[in-house]
């Protein structure tokens, strides 16, 4: 059985929800706030950091159209779509998504807002699958991917090792300006500072023209993880931010591995990273514990400057870390930063509550009631628009609902039943990229229609 | 003057590291050996993580036996010239002289990813009506294997080795018969200068050296079976990243620092050409001297380094990851190797003239006594 055929199936199944219908409408109201009380409890129960900082008002209503749907003839190649879904500044939506054969590729829509519903006019391939680079090298999958407001798309490309050249790098950072694909970083390129070579990209992150990006390393005797900023996208003006085994901020432990970033305009990053706990008695034949923690820096600053948004009970916080300006949980997703600073971390405690901080005052926390008036049983990492609105998902006893918040109010603006051109909202994925609002409040997400087809759902600010 | 054919001088030829001088000899040893050892190393287990409706669980842990043979050198050249009762003067011809190891390593994963699908389910109980969720499984992945992990990522060793050490010395990395434990495929890593030794003071330094994470996800796609499970975790849109982490440094300088034709006929200091050496003896040497000695001198530079890792990351999309990196194990922890820095000598020998290193049945031996027997006649009985 093709495996991809197969767990296409099982993809569309783990989106989907059963469960009791709603019929709340699209549009928002100006609600005054979850169950949480709004911009209340920040972190450590005290008024810590940069303060709720309310950004932009809350739109009165949004609009929600169903942009693309695998087979429409603006790309009828496309058979599944992903959750991996971003759009521009502009007027780009662009999308993970696997073809009939299961070759999976990166596309670009071209939307006209200008039109009563939002349409895609044009469309192009980024890239795809088995696509023969200028050097011989065939793309296998695409990694981690960022677009900046222009347009500009940053991609981590991985190479089929069977079929490229041998002993050819198996990883690069390339860029689409819309003219194809041009590689900004190699396997093999030396790392900045003469500190080795690149090997392997992870995350990365892009604004405006600056890149942010993961990458392990090797040289000098040593296998490192790094941050690497580079401005302009320019390989030779890189520096590195942060790396492994440097000491975690306000923590006793160093970094062990770093996972997932952030990357604001103003040069502000949110790093997801693993701590390895100091003077760990371990027992040799049980792995060690997972310590993930989050840290809020800026690339023009060491680590030893940053501040910590959230570490693991297994790291123990020095005194300065106890301000209360640290949240003590898992953080296993992603963080997020947009605005001035405006900070969005998820963490869970060791009760199995979890809460969505926004520049580190509690949005929305298990069990506490949604802007939708249900139980609020999980929680997706928002999304931080330029302005500093944060777009969250929230899985409830009644089913996902889509909100945002300024820090002052939040707002219910789509959940399960909502009819969009006719057809019932059965399952929304939003906030698995944290490239899905603009500066203007538009958004994308992955959607499920009720006993109908994935589309990708675009909400426009009324 | 008196002549001195050529002769070759030794630790093999033709030169080969797993039969050179040990670059850390113990005592009793000056040889280089086979060694081995195992190591494992349990990565990350987690409770399992919720995001929309579904939830995973990863755990994973992996280790690496090894097999090795040195670090050592090897050196091999001809010397030919000319003796006084004051003075050396030899030509060199076909030197060589390599120094590294040869290893490999068997790398052991062990990956399991569970996902499951949340279905609520609305239950019907009256007062206690209320939803449920129903966990299902939608993927058991389970990755397992044990392979030969220097065959796998060689070439992008070589690549790094090559690039990193530039200049007169030649790097290679290629696969060897070298037996080693478990049949563990062996591989030498190992810098190498041919016909040099006059314009390099007799001397060979050399830094065999990368430092190599590498992604094998996408080489593990090659190997049928694990390609399949690999594609089917890509498919639930994860990306994985796993693999071994490499360092090897292998600074170390190797220098000819006296010749002597025995009896304390040893030079005083070299001077060195491009086609030779001369040097002064601090004693007449013997009436036909028989053998030929050279000292070699090497140094293991302080940053000697060879450490095996493994690190571990599973990214779904860009909304959770999870990631885990092994602390370098040194590889002489688990084979036991004591590393003592220091100067240490070795002394090469052979008859004047011979071409042969080692025991020679064809020529006689010229440490040997002559004994002249004579066969008395009988007495006779008369």
């Amino acid at each position: 059985m093709d495996p991809g055929r197969r767990f296409a199936a099982t993809r569309r199944d783990f989106l989907k929800l059963v469960g009791a219908s709603m019929g709340c409408m699209l549009l928002s109201s100006c609600s005054s706030g979850s169950g949480a009380g709004g911009a209340s409890n920040p972190i450590g129960g005290g008024a810590t950091g940069p303060p709720s900082a309310p950004s932009s008002p809350i739109p009165n209503g949004y609009a929600f159209s169903r942009l693309y749907t695998p087979g429409d003839p603006i790309l009828p190649n496309v058979a599944t779509l992903t959750p991996h879904i971003l759009m521009d500044d502009a007027n780009h939506v662009f999308f993970y998504a696997q073809d009939a054969q299961n070759n999976l590729g990166l596309y670009e829509l071209t939307v006209d807002y200008t039109q009563s519903t939002p349409t895609a006019v044009a469309a192009r391939t980024l890239v795809a699958a088995g696509q023969v680079m200028p050097d011989g090298r065939v793309v296998s999958t695409v990694g981690s991917t960022d677009v900046n407001a222009s347009g500009h798309m940053a991609m981590v490309l991985n190479f089929d090792a069977g079929l490229s050249p041998q002993g050819a790098g198996l990883n690069s950072i390339v860029m689409d300006q819309g003219q194809g694909l041009v590689t900004l970083f190699d396997y093999g390129d030396a790392v900045a500072g003469n500190n080795g070579q690149y090997s392997e990209f992870g995350d990365l992150d892009l604004a405006g023209d600056n890149l942010l990006f993961v990458s392990r390393y090797g040289g000098g005797g040593q296998v490192t993880q790094g941050v690497i900023f580079a401005p302009g996208e320019v390989q030779s003006a890189a520096t590195i931010v942060a790396t492994s085994n440097q000491e975690v901020p306000n923590a006793d432990g160093t970094i062990n591995s770093i996972g997932l970033i952030d990357l604001d305009d103003n040069g502000d990053y949110v790093a997801q990273a693993f701590g390895t706990p100091p003077l760990s008695i371990l027992d040799p034949n049980t792995a060690p514990p997972l310590a993930p923690l989050i840290v809020h820096g800026n690339v023009r600053q060491s680590l030893s400057e940053a501040r910590l948004l959230a570490a693991s009970p297994h790291l123990s916080l020095t005194r300065a870390g106890t301000d209360g300006t640290t949240a003590v949980g898992m953080s296993l997703y992603a963080p997020r930063i947009g605005g001035s600073q405006i900070t969005s971390i998820v963490t869970e405690d060791s009760s199995g509550n979890t809460t969505l901080y926004r520049a580190g005052a509690i949005v929305a926390q298990s069990g506490m009631l949604s802007p939708g008036g249900n139980s609020i049983q999980g929680i997706v990492p928002g999304v931080v628009n330029a302005s500093g609105l944060i777009f969250y998902e929230l899985v409830t006893n009644q089913g996902l609902e889509l909100c945002v918040s300024n820090g002052q109010m939040t707002a219910l603006l789509l959940n399960r039943g909502a009819t969009i051109g006719g057809l019932a909202v059965d399952t929304i994925a939003f906030g698995l990229h944290p490239t899905q609002a603009d500066a203007g409040g538009r958004l994308v997400s992955y959607g499920q229609m009720l006993n109908g087809p994935e589309t990708i759902l675009l909400g426009i600010p009324v | 003057m008196a002549l001195i054919p050529s002769t070759l001088l030794g630790s093999s030829n033709p030169v080969d590291i797993c039969k050179g001088f040990a670059l850390f000899p113990t005592i009793g040893t000056t040889r280089a050996g086979i060694t081995s050892g195992l190591n494992n190393t349990p990565l990350l287990d987690t409770e399992p993580i919720t995001v929309l409706t579904f939830r995973t669980t990863v755990n994973c842990g992996g280790g690496f036996f090894v097999g090795l043979c040195g670090p050592a050198y090897g050196i091999a050249f001809n010397a030919a010239g000319t003796f006084s009762n004051t003075a050396l003067q030899l030509a060199i011809t076909n030197d060589a002289v390599a120094a590294g190891l040869i290893f490999g390593a068997l790398m052991n994963f062990s990956f399991t990813l569970q996902f499951e699908v949340g279905h609520l389910e609305w239950v019907n109980d009256g007062w206690e009506s209320r939803l449920i969720t129903r966990w299902e499984t939608a993927l058991n992945a389970v990755l397992k294997f044990e392979l030969d992990i220097l065959g796998l990522i060689l070439k992008y060793i070589l690549g790094q080795i090559v690039e990193n050490n530039k200049g007169p010395v030649s790097y290679a990395v290629q696969q060897t018969a070298t037996a080693l434990p478990r049949a563990v495929p062996s591989y030498s890593f190992f810098g190498t200068q041919v016909n040099a030794l006059g314009t390099t003071q007799g001397g060979l330094t050399v830094n065999p050296s990368f430092a190599l994470p590498i992604n094998i996800a996408g080489l593990l796609k090659l190997i049928p079976k694990l390609g399949i499970i690999i594609a089917a975790i890509e498919g639930a849109a994860f990306q994985l990243q796993l693999g071994p982490s490499i360092t090897l440094g292998l600074p170390v300088n190797i220098q000819v620092t006296q010749f002597s034709l025995g009896a304390n006929a040893d030079t005083t200091s070299l001077t060195w050409t491009p086609g030779g050496l001369t040097g002064p003896l601090a004693a007449p040497p013997p009436n036909n001297p028989r053998n030929l000695y050279a000292t070699v001198r090497h140094i293991p530079g302080p940053f000697f380094t060879f450490n095996l890792g493994l690190f571990f990351t599973l990214t779904l999309i860009r909304v959770i990851s999870l990631g885990v990196t092994s602390p370098p194990i040194p590889i002489r922890n688990v084979l036991g190797l004591q590393i003592d820095f220091g100067t240490y000598f070795n002394r090469l020998n052979n008859s004047i003239g011979s071409q042969q290193l080692g025991f020679d049945p064809l020529r006689d031996l010229p440490d040997g006594e002559e004994i002249e027997v004579v066969f008395e006649p009988l007495e006779s009985a008369v």
